[in-house]
């Protein structure tokens, strides 16, 4: 590790820090209905939107009314992308003339995109025609974000009302997410890109002679060997910006290339680079603010804001740390930082990013449910991989994703308060409301589907040898990690992946797809019950014996309950997985 | 402009796996949505209490 090393992440977080109090206050006005400067650019066009659409922006929901419209519109909007997908072939904006994409994949396609997972089982640039990926995927992009942002909101109303039944208007919510927030976030955003070498066009690939011709001698399934001389490259490009742009700030995370954030049409410089990673985290850590202001309680907003950046802080050092130690199998490699090398494991990492930030954007990325890379992960050391791998399992509530980091780390917030009301033998209360027995079943109801959606379709591919290992690449505990990675991945709507695994096939694709959807709409269904039912209750006037939630006490015993809830679980399967390899990568044994 | 003859060509030997995506859509979501009455359901039992 270096000292210019920890600048980076030093500087970065400070960034976010910085950003935190104006954009969360910002955001808290726009939720609440107050003035805000946008309010003469965004206002008739959201009065526009509700009179086209006939919604009446004044209703307010029930819990249950404000989760069956999330749910219808997410299934009408998955549906259509799975048409669009299937048809591409036959819509316009297609120059390379890509074939409509086929079934099972654009199932997961559109599952993934849907859920804000934008697990990518193919290569996008020779897959996805322009209007794909930006009339569904770049749809996506903005609405599965702003239906985050949407529930996270509902469930601060949930805690901040008193005696209601209501917790706002999802279509109100969701509208005002996309034009006060994500949209002009993005315009500026992209504008940045572009001025940085992000290529932003509808022209078809460019080809390009390669200076050295390449001889490629490839085996077909029959066994026959066939030469091929290859003299000519294409360049793919696109309307990149404007995609990059939204899956950065909405947390997505799908590239339009293959390489993600590691191309360089994508993230061409450090100060790209930068911005890609704090793009992640400013919506996200800004919404503790967000709930400090809405429930009136700021130091509570900034105690949760402590325990994840005390939980961030944990995991970029463990896989800095990591990645940057030699690789103990590379004997006589000298691999220690000098002016001329980076030193450690550059393995999957690009140079101008280094190592440091290589092991920075892939916490950050897993942190939250964003899942773009810019180095590969499957590369990593295996306790460096390990890192992005458990911030996943801990929920990715350490920041999170737009708005689903937040309603996340709020249910661990209930449980902690259900455990200090245990352990001091008084009801539990949360702001004045009391944590009652629905509170806590549809906790633990929230936080048992994900390790069974992620233990439950790892164990069945690892024992159908035909479905789950044929497509594997790697052996050992690499393979069972490649593989806990893959429905990890897909059950926290992180999308980032151990590339060692070929998911595009009929298993990984139908069952990646139930995976994500599980582990975003059966997880979001209990968290607005638990919204609902906060709604209804009485305000508690403390007392001596309230636990006070702004404390750092409360801050530890967050941070506990998470590390807790996270360890019990999932601790076997890393034990066989990631710490299993780390100790025979000691002992001289790679995979 | 879609041409229908394309249409035809996207749907040709993959129209069963295409009604089998859209119905287990469907079908999740048809769950998804008796899971939150469940849940609704449950939170009333218990207020009566």
């Amino acid at each position: 590790m270096t000292a210019n090393g920890w600048f980076q992440i030093l500087f970065f977080f400070a960034l976010v820090l910085i950003c935190a109090k104006p954009l969360g206050i910002y955001m808290a006005r726009v939720f609440e209905r107050e003035r805000t400067l946008a309010d003469g650019v965004f206002r008739p066009v959201e009065r526009l939107v509700y009179r086209l659409t006939g919604i009446d922006e004044t209703h307010e929901m029930r819990w249950t009314e404000y989760a069956v419209a999330m749910l219808l519109f997410s299934l009408v909007t998955m549906l259509v992308t799975y048409a669009i997908e299937r048809l591409q072939h036959a819509l316009p904006l297609n120059p390379q003339h890509l074939a409509g994409v086929v079934p099972d994949l654009a199932l997961n396609t559109a599952a993934s995109f849907t859920t804000n997972t934008n697990w990518q089982s193919y290569v996008p640039e020779t897959t996805m025609s322009y209007l794909t990926q930006m009339l569904t995927l770049a749809y996506h992009n903005f609405f599965s974000a702003a239906v985050g942002m949407a529930l996270a909101v509902a469930l601060i109303r949930g805690i901040a009302r008193r005696e209601s039944k209501t917790l706002g208007n999802f279509w109100v919510d969701t509208t005002r997410a996309s034009l006060w927030v994500l949209l002009p976030g993005c315009v500026i955003y992209a504008l940045l890109l572009v001025s940085q070498g992000v290529v932003q066009n509808f022209r078809p690939y460019d080809q390009a002679k390669l200076v050295q011709p390449l001889t490629v001698t490839t085996t077909g399934i029959d066994g026959k060997t066939a030469t091929q001389i290859v003299a000519t490259q294409n360049i793919a490009q696109g309307p990149v910006a404007s995609q990059e742009a939204i899956k950065m700030l909405g947390t997505n995370g799908g590239g339009f290339f293959n390489a993600n954030s590691a191309h360089p049409f994508e993230n061409p410089t450090p100060f790209s680079n930068l911005m890609e990673m704090f793009s992640i985290f400013c919506i996200p850590a800004a919404l503790t603010v967000t709930l400090g202001k809405m429930t009136r309680a700021p130091k509570h907003g900034w105690a949760v804001f402590a325990a994840m950046a005390a939980l961030f802080f944990v995991g970029v050092f463990v896989a800095y740390y990591a990645e940057a130690q030699p690789n103990p199998l590379l004997h006589s490699v000298n691999q220690h930082v000098a002016a001329t090398q980076a030193g450690g494991n550059m393995e999957g990492k690009e140079v101008r990013f280094g190592v440091a930030s290589s092991a920075l954007f892939a916490t950050v990325t897993t942190d939250a449910s964003c899942g773009a890379v810019n180095s590969m992960h499957d590369s990593f050391m295996p306790l460096g991989g390990l890192v992005p791998l458990v911030n996943i399992m801990l929920g990715e509530v350490i920041f999170g994703g737009v708005g689903a980091g937040l309603y996340g780390m709020l249910i661990f917030v209930v449980l902690a308060v259900f455990i200090a009301g245990l352990m001091v033998g008084r009801t539990p209360e949360y702001l004045g409301k009391k944590i009652e027995s629905y509170d806590v079943k549809m906790a633990m109801l929230y936080v048992l589907i994900f390790p069974l959606s992620i233990l439950g379709f790892s164990a069945v591919a690892l024992m159908m040898p035909q479905l789950g290992l044929s497509s594997l690449a790697n052996a050992g505990p690499h393979g069972l990690s490649e593989i806990l990675y893959a429905y990890t991945s897909a059950t926290g709507n992180n999308g980032s992946a151990f590339s060692g695994l070929n998911a595009n096939t009929h298993w990984y694709n139908l069952s990646l797809a139930a995976a994500m959807l599980v582990g975003r709409f059966l997880m979001i269904v209990p968290m607005l019950a638990i919204a609902g039912n906060l709604a209804r209750k009485k305000v508690v006037p403390p007392s001596p014996g309230t636990f006070p939630v702004h404390t750092p006490l409360f801050t530890v015993l967050l941070v506990g309950v998470i590390l807790i809830v996270g360890a019990l679980t999932f601790f076997p399967a890393l034990s066989l997985g990631p710490i299993l390899e780390h100790l025979l990568m000691q002992a001289g044994k790679g995979f | 402009m879609i041409e229908p003859g394309l249409l035809a060509k996207s749907a040709g030997g993959k129209g069963m796996w295409d009604v089998g995506c859209i119905v287990a859509s469907v079908l999740f979501f048809v769950i998804a949505i008796a899971y939150a009455m469940g849940c609704d359901r449950l939170g009333t039992k218990e207020a009566h209490r």
